[in-house]
């Protein structure tokens, strides 16, 4: 896959930041870059750590998220993996030749200041704050994808409304399909980037066809009012002839 | 795709709770509660025989009614008068 759409998500995967990552997911996809997962290749018998470096060399984009450096009760271990593939990714670039020279990354937080008690050397770096909020999350990830690219599909409310449109549709996929409630939740995440990447590409396909219908219906009414301004008026008024 | 008409219920980020269809971009109206939004959006797909679709705040669907012909609760079948909702979803959304 290519280096230039390829974007590396290094974040939690756990049942509570689905919320988070899955329209994070949708934003990137929406964008016509290519998430790239730890977990991607499920029955792979190779070493988690050589896959998530080929992942980082094969990626100019990445999203680090760093929500979970802090525990949140007392018996609970603060996740170590983020900050970790964070650092490989930073020394990736820094250490790299070529190609690797120009790769950008997101560092995502749910809160702001709380990382930097835990990870103080990235103070002064560029993190963006999602709340633990949805749509923050869609806005962050576009606006950030924006200032990268040349890419432009619109504001975030777009895409998220694109978002709610998609699951509705994957629900009545699944549900047809005699999938239950709990597996309808629990889709594995790279089966989620296929199902977003087929329903994304079929809805930028009729958006595009839309688009240029009305386009055409309006040239054609603009025509017809400087051809024949009391016919034009009355298409307008009265539909069709 | 789902069809055209279908009714999606959800709290905007101004905090109010939009009704709108599949592939509009904009609320067609607001409430200030959600019981409200549903109650509209379901006047709506009752005659237009289409479905409404909850949200969270995750946008995920959390529950569905359908009004088309030959709704069951799990989508296909004979009709069920008054809409269907399939199984809530449990546990940590």
């Amino acid at each position: 896959m290519p280096f230039e759409t390829n974007v590396f998500i290094n974040c939690p995967f756990d049942a509570d930041f689905k919320k988070i990552l899955r329209p994070i997911l949708f934003t990137i996809i929406y964008h016509d870059l290519k998430p790239r997962i730890a977990t991607e290749r499920i029955d792979s018998g190779e070493a988690r750590i050589s896959k998530i470096i080929e992942l980082i060399k094969d990626s100019k984009y990445s999203i680090h998220d760093l929500s979970r450096v802090k525990s949140t009760a007392s018996d609970e271990m603060f996740r170590l993996n983020m900050p970790y593939e964070l650092g490989i990714d930073v020394g990736c670039r820094e250490f790299g030749r070529g190609k690797l020279t120009g790769k950008k990354y997101l560092i995502t937080a749910a809160e702001q200041f709380e990382y930097q008690k835990a990870l103080s050397d990235i103070a002064g770096s560029d993190i963006s704050v999602h709340h633990n909020d949805a749509q923050e999350a869609v806005r962050i990830v576009r606006q950030w994808i924006e200032n990268q690219t040349t890419s432009n599909e619109g504001g975030s409310h777009k895409i998220w409304t694109a978002f709610q449109d998609f699951n509705a549709y994957i629900y009545d996929e699944m549900v047809d399909n005699g999938f239950d409630a709990h597996e309808i939740e629990n889709v594995h995440t790279s089966k989620v980037i296929q199902q977003m990447e087929a329903w994304i590409k079929i809805y930028k396909t009729k958006k595009a066809l839309t688009d240029d219908l009305v386009r055409t219906a309006r040239s054609t009414s603009r025509k017809l009012s400087t051809m024949a301004p009391n016919l034009a008026a009355t298409t307008v008024l009265t539909g069709p002839l | 795709m789902t069809r055209k008409r279908d009714q999606h219920v959800a709290q905007s980020s101004d905090g109010k709770w939009a009704v709108r269809s599949t592939g509009a971009e904009r609320a067609s109206k607001k409430f200030e509660s959600s019981a409200q939004a549903v109650m509209h959006a379901q006047t709506i797909a009752k005659q237009s025989h289409t479905s409404v679709y909850i949200h969270g705040a995750d946008g995920q669907v959390v529950s569905k009614n359908s009004y088309a012909p030959g709704a069951t609760l799990f989508g296909k079948g004979t009709m069920v008068t008054g809409g269907v909702k399939p199984p809530q979803f449990k546990g940590k959304k």
